[in-house]
């Protein structure tokens, strides 16, 4: 059975869809099957993989309103062991059409209940925003994993976050954990972002991850080539940043 | 044996390769520690190789790997390693001898993103890495052929090896296979099946710190 984590934070530009991307690629290299869902109307994700959208509109849209099967919007990646369930504007419309339906906060988690026995992880990247679509995410996961941008603000925001993962866990997914919260785009020469980091670590303890994602030139240039960072640039320190997570990230499963 | 000090290791490299009769200069050294360390980080996550110990690495992989170089003298074109892997026999060759151009080709995806991220950080420029599974009918469509050598360990000698080597390499081209008693047999019941390749000798050659006798087995494109 696949595990599914959900990468959210409310916040914008904190390195969610480069997160999603590029854990859910070194997943694949690591050989391990994995599915990304792009649950952005922005489809970042979608064009970050190099999936080039196609208009027949086999999209996450489709299967949410019970448009397509889940197996329908399926896409095979460049990675043998990765498939994607893209995005596309579409999408915007969903978060007030989906009020209509019943139960409409699980109904990302009923349709990718099918898919759940043919991938071991399947990472879906949300909007930055706590709507029906990110509720949605989280009502479907089984975790969230926190991207964190190391900078003064980093904490603004997350007491929200955290308090509508508690809600989230009374109400809809008693079983939500919290995967871990991953410091991103750290510059370490400065003394605020290690401040942060170290702010950061006393209060979340053991659920911050050790591996931590570097400012990076190629990791920022990637998307506009449509190339996650190990297709890009396979040496520089923002890919090996995320292999270092994948990696850490597989021990962390390995934990009873 | 985990946590042997680099320094030892290098020794060890060292030590080895005199006793292959080959000299590897400084630069050459760094290389293959950083190549090691390289191995051993993606090992952790990737499990590239089922040798992990620093030590064994440097044996069976580097040492195994430039136990072949003496084998081509001479030779000058495209030199395919098929099957490389974590780059063995490939990389270390291709290190060691500048002039030859060597391409590498392995079917596993986190493999060749390895053999991708070693070339760049080791400045290799001899070297051209192809993600895909060569076999039989498409071996000549891949690349620019006739290639003047094929390369491959035994241990890893993959069922294709000799109809792609009769559909890639040149007249007078070298398969240069290595092999322990027991593939030997297999290789040469194989080879028996292709009139296109001729047996041309076998030699004994002993891996330092190594126990097991290998054979490098020398066969030629007719």
């Amino acid at each position: 059975m696949g595990k599914i984590i959900s990468i959210a934070n409310q916040k914008g530009g904190v390195g969610k869809t480069t997160t999603a991307v590029n854990l859910a690629v070194s997943l694949a290299i690591a050989e391990r099957k994995t599915l990304l869902v792009d649950l952005d109307p922005q489809g970042n994700a979608t064009s970050g993989i190099g999936y080039e959208r196609d208009d027949n509109q086999r999209s996450i849209y489709q299967a949410l309103l019970g448009l397509a099967t889940p197996q329908e919007v399926l896409h095979q990646t460049d990675f043998a062991y990765l498939d994607i369930i893209p995005a596309n504007p579409d999408l915007i419309g969903a978060e007030v059409e989906l009020l209509q339906f019943e139960r409409r906060e699980f109904i990302l988690a009923d349709r990718l209940m099918p898919l759940l026995g043919s991938y071991q992880y399947i990472i879906i990247d949300c909007s930055p925003s706590l709507g029906l679509l990110t509720i949605n995410s989280l009502a479907a996961a089984h975790a969230i994993l926190i991207p964190l941008q190391s900078e003064y603000y980093a904490m603004e925001g997350l007491g929200q976050l955290l308090h509508t993962v508690n809600r989230i866990q009374e109400t809809l997914n008693p079983r939500l954990d919290i995967e871990g919260i991953l410091l991103t785009m750290m510059d370490q020469r400065t003394t605020l972002a290690r401040q942060v980091e170290k702010e950061v670590r006393e209060h979340f303890g053991s659920l911050v991850y050790e591996s931590i994602i570097p400012r990076n030139v190629r990791l920022s240039e990637s998307p506009s080539h449509g190339k996650p960072i190990a297709l890009y640039d396979v040496s520089s320190t923002g890919a090996q940043a995320y292999f270092q997570l994948a990696d850490e990230f597989l021990r962390r499963q390995a934990r009873p | 044996m985990n946590n042997v000090a680099p320094d030892n290791l290098r020794r060890l490299l060292i030590d080895g390769s005199h006793q292959l009769d080959i000299h590897l200069d400084p630069a050459h050294q760094e290389a293959f520690m950083a190549y090691l360390t390289a191995l051993q980080r993606w090992n952790r996550a990737y499990n590239l190789t089922a040798i992990k110990d620093g030590q064994k690495i440097i044996c069976r992989h580097f040492l195994d790997s430039l136990s072949f170089s003496p084998f081509l003298s001479g030779i000058s074109g495209s030199v395919l390693d098929l099957g490389s892997g974590a780059g063995f026999p490939g990389l270390p060759l291709a290190l060691l001898l500048p002039a030859i151009r060597f391409l590498l080709v392995e079917a596993r995806q986190k493999k060749t993103l390895f053999l991708q991220h070693v070339t760049r950080i080791l400045g290799l420029k001899n070297v051209e890495i192809l993600h895909l599974h060569l076999h039989k009918g498409n071996g000549s469509t891949e690349f620019k052929i006739p290639l003047a050598a094929l390369v491959s360990r035994a241990v890893s000698v993959p069922d294709d090896v000799f109809p792609v080597a009769g559909e890639v390499l040149a007249p007078g081209g070298l398969v240069l296979l290595s092999s322990t008693a027991s593939s030997r047999e297999k290789i040469m019941e194989a080879l028996s099946l292709h009139e296109n390749l001729r047996l041309e000798d076998i030699k004994k050659v002993t891996i330092p710190f190594l126990e097991q006798q290998r054979y490098m087995i020398r066969i030629i494109r007719v």
